[in-house]
């Protein structure tokens, strides 16, 4: 059952050259979002953007990392051979029903007095699953040797 | 499905990885097909066939 220790990261030509061009791509929308995210929060510090047309703009800032992250992404998707595709379709469509049920069943509970969650948690939900699934898939040796 | 790709890849001398990059596909890929985890598309089922100069149905059956 636990094939995941046995040769897991055996890949060949193909996958190592998608998988540097997409560290490349995802490492600099990871740099930029750091980046952006501290510089946020010094000019928050520095300037109190409590109101003003401009708390908006500042706000949003890190996003244009993140759509970056996301086209790294999106690359990367489309790079990918059919049977990796696959697999991300199908680890990507439990997390994401997971993702519904979690959330949905902590909006409820909000509305009896549970503490209120930002929406940062719902990618931390579906992101946490996608890895959850995708692993556990690897164990029982679902497309992997 | 059933297939002799292992059995044709190993005839050619070639590693999985070696097919995998002929194809441009994962090593992954191509071991999920021959230990019958996963079947192919059309499109890379020809591009089986034509690498080793055969027939799909010669390749693989049901």
């Amino acid at each position: 059952m636990f094939r995941f220790w046995k040769n897991a990261s055996s890949t060949n030509a193909f996958e190592r050259e998608n998988n540097k061009k997409y560290r490349w791509e995802m490492g600099v929308g990871m740099l930029l979002y750091f980046i952006l995210t501290v510089a946020q929060g010094w000019s928050y510090h520095l300037w109190q953007w409590d109101e003003g047309p401009w708390r908006v703009a500042v706000a949003l800032a890190p996003m244009t990392a993140i759509l970056l992250c996301v086209w790294a992404g999106w690359r990367m998707y489309r790079r990918v051979d059919e049977l990796q595709r696959r697999i991300i379709n199908e680890d990507m469509t439990v997390a994401a029903f997971g993702t519904a049920v979690i959330t949905f069943g902590y909006g409820f509970l909000e509305q009896v007095g549970f503490p209120r969650l930002s929406m940062f948690w719902v990618w931390g939900v579906l992101g946490s699953l996608w890895i959850i699934v995708h692993w556990a898939n690897r164990l029982i040796g679902r497309y992997h040797p | 499905m059933n297939n002799a790709l292992r059995e044709l890849r190993k005839d050619e001398g070639w590693s999985q990885a070696d097919l995998a990059d002929r194809l441009d596909v994962s090593r992954q890929t191509v071991n999920a097909i021959e230990t019958g985890k996963y079947d192919p598309s059309l499109p890379l089922a020809f591009k089986i066939a034509g690498l080793f100069g055969k027939r799909i149905e010669d390749i693989f059956s049901p």
